[in-house]
């Protein structure tokens, strides 16, 4: 339920339960939401001694051990029953911890060694690691024709455009796909399809050409998982067990449902908010395997870490050579260079210049975050075993701000180009979301997400959801707004007076596209209002009518002058 | 005399019959009348508009927004009702024109038909914009 999304602790980090949903969507292994990728807001502060590049931020052990247990604190027992959090620096896991309880029917407490979590669409990290794996085998390339590598499968996608759909696509979430936010989410282990099934069986239709816009896909990231499994002549999770699991020592993973139980470690439990306190719940399962199924302890997820911090090694183990490592980090799509971009399989995240990476995942009832930091040699892990609204990505910007692993952002600077005024009347309308449905009752959400431009004055822009986020931005360049007060960037592509596509650097799971008039939230409420009001009032009327016309004819048989009559 | 004066029990059952006759009587003319029809389509898409619309927030403030995803039963039947409001919504805009057609009510109860019509039809606009309704 989700959509990757790493915020932080500035003037956004509330922003509504709703988007946090939709977060937890895209990268839910559901989608939303959220969830369906996510906002990625950054935390900020000001820059201390010693943390540049290279140095390392948590020089001291015992007082990052003693912020995250305040961190943690401030949430164990409210937003979650139990967290788990890894942290690591250079090659070494620096903080491996657990808080709070796994299952608090069985008063059982969280181990970061020993406690397996559901982390939801962080998985797909793994996913797209498997496939430069196969890439540097030259057994997978990421611009061939997908297709190509499922002749012993009945998957095939269609050729509904000229150009065909890549690996480099499914990495980058620019497929074209329409988006379903749901990973095919099932309650019975019995219910779970086949991969090869499930991919022909609820294929979407391709709604864009590839390579153009980002439109986060639980499907194309399955389908990922799918092409490396079929190209090696394995399944997928036999696959990723011998590629990347076994060699990395990661005996707490998996990507099997439900998990075996010879699997070492044990699982947390699913946990739902009941008043002040939580109940364990069924835990659901994941069709899209590779797009979210992964069960992993913060001990094993700081191997995977390391790995990636490491260029593609741990110790004298290496999962990737150097240069695939590299390449893998490298951008692989550019929405707008003013904004946060793709790596393979990671986003950016924050300020576009800080050189962070990285993903965030859910299913109904876990949530996580995973982000590096490679100018400073640093990854941070961080998933619990509820849905609160925001934990693990606020933990993570919490950390992010705490550390000074991105700069502070500065005061915006209005740009010297006359014509600004001009410039945020043509940006001004409503937008929608490529990662959101398009059909479908969840096309719902597409509409409650309407993003609002409107010209602020002096050349700057304000922009309002449903939710209540109202920003104010300032043009720093041409079409380019820096927002007030945090690092976040709105940037347009217009052309002939027209926007295309609006780039925002929070949301790096999707873009922006303009809404037609009669598509528009004004116009759907005012229909809606009236049609519901009209329809209240008349039933009002009737019921009103009716009760009058007994009253009458109660009140004729009981009036005596009739009954004398009568 | 006992020939002529049916039995208490006898009497009973006349009336009993006839009391059925009159219900199958009234339930017929009711079926077959397009006037009849016309205010039961109006009041059912009121009623299951309205319906539709307190049984979806219902499902999604008490189960979340999983429940879009895991589809409870609720769920099921919140999302089974727009297909019956377009329906209702044909029904009554059908009988609007009949009643226009063949001058029955008053003018303030055919524009009153009228404007259901209109407000359902806007209605089972937006549920398809909104992808409840798939055409």
């Amino acid at each position: 339920m989700t959509q990757p999304r790493l915020s932080t602790a500035d003037s956004s980090t509330d922003r509504s339960t709703r988007r946090s949903f939709l977060a937890g969507l895209g990268s839910l292994a559901l989608v939303v939401v959220g969830t369906a990728t996510g906002r990625t807001t950054a935390a900020t502060g000001a820059p201390s001694p010693g943390s540049r590049p290279g140095e390392g931020p948590f020089a001291a052990a015992d007082e990052l051990e003693a912020f995250i247990d305040d961190v943690m604190a401030e949430r164990i027992g409210t937003a979650t029953p139990g967290a788990t959090v890894a942290i690591v620096s250079g090659d070494a896991p620096i903080l491996t911890k657990g808080y709070g309880a796994a299952d608090v029917d069985a008063d059982r407490p969280v181990r970061a060694d020993e406690t397996v979590f559901r982390v939801g669409s962080v998985g797909k990290l793994v996913t797209y690691t498997a496939v430069m794996k196969g890439v540097e085998q030259g057994i997978l390339d990421l611009d061939t024709d997908v297709n190509s590598y499922l002749d012993d499968s009945r998957v095939t996608v269609p050729d509904t455009y000229d150009d065909p759909v890549t690996l480099r696509h499914l990495g980058t979430h620019t497929a074209g796909f329409e988006s379903t936010l749901d990973p095919d989410i099932v309650a019975d282990p019995d219910s779970l399809d086949t991969l090869e099934a499930l991919l022909t069986d609820q294929q979407p239709s391709r709604i864009r050409p590839p390579g153009e816009l980002v439109g986060y896909s639980n499907y194309g990231a399955a389908l990922a998982g799918h092409v490396v499994a079929e190209a090696h002549g394995t399944t997928f999770e036999e696959l990723v067990q011998a590629a990347i699991f076994d060699p990395l020592g990661m005996t707490h993973s998996t990507f099997a449902q439900p998990v075996p139980a010879d699997q070492p470690g044990d699982l947390a439990a699913p946990h739902i908010r009941d008043g002040e306190s939580f109940l364990t719940t069924d835990d659901v399962y994941i069709n899209m395997r590779p797009a979210g199924s992964l069960s992993a302890t913060a001990t094993d997820m700081a191997t995977f870490m390391r790995a990636h911090l490491g260029d593609g090694a741990v110790d004298a183990t290496r999962i990737l050579d150097a240069e695939t490592a590299e390449a893998m980090h490298n951008r692989h799509h550019v929405r707008h260079p003013a904004v946060t971009n793709w790596r393979y399989g990671f986003h950016e995240y924050g300020n576009p210049d800080a050189n962070l990476i990285g993903h965030s995942g859910a299913t109904v009832n876990f949530t996580s975050s995973l982000l590096l930091a490679p100018d400073y040699d640093v990854g941070i892990f961080v998933a619990s075993n509820s849905n609160p609204s925001e934990l693990p990505t606020t933990v993570v910007d919490e950390i992010v701000a705490e550390f000074d692993l991105q700069r502070a952002p500065t005061t915006p600077t209005p740009t010297s180009r006359p014509g600004g005024q001009e410039r945020a009347e043509t940006v001004a309308g409503e937008y929608s979301l490529t990662y959101l449905p398009q059909s479908g009752p969840l096309q719902a959400v597409d509409l409650l997400e309407h993003l609002t431009v409107e010209p602020a004055g002096n050349g700057r822009v304000r922009t309002t959801t449903l939710e209540g986020d109202a920003r104010q931005w300032v043009e720093s360049e041409p079409y380019v707004y820096d927002e007030v007060g945090g690092h976040d960037v709105l940037a347009f592509e217009v052309t002939d007076g027209e926007v295309d596509v609006l780039s925002m650097s929070s949301e790096p799971t999707g873009v922006y596209q303009p809404v037609p008039f009669q598509e528009r939230q004004f116009v759907t409420g005012a229909v809606l209002g009236t049609a519901v009001s009209g329809f209240g009032l008349s039933l009002a009327g009737w019921g009103g009518h009716s009760i009058r016309r007994t009253w009458k004819q109660q009140s004729t048989d009981d009036d005596p002058d009739t009954a004398d009559a009568e | 005399m006992t020939d002529q004066h049916p039995s208490q029990q006898q009497t009973g059952q006349l009336h009993g019959q006839a009391d059925r006759d009159r219900v199958t009587h009234g339930v017929k003319r009711r079926l077959t009348s397009p006037s009849w029809l016309a205010r039961a389509a109006s009041v059912g898409l009121c009623s299951i508009s309205i319906g539709f619309l307190i049984l979806f927030v219902f499902v999604v403030e008490t189960g979340g927004n999983v429940t879009l995803f895991t589809r409870p039963l609720l769920m099921q039947i919140a999302v089974s009702l727009p297909a019956v409001i377009m329906v209702l919504t044909a029904a009554t805009t059908i009988g609007a024109g009949i009643a226009w057609w063949n001058r029955y009510w008053s003018i303030r109860a055919r524009i009153h038909q009228s404007v259901l019509a209109l407000l359902g039809l806007g209605f089972s606009w937006q549920l398809t914009k909104l992808g409840f309704l798939p055409l």
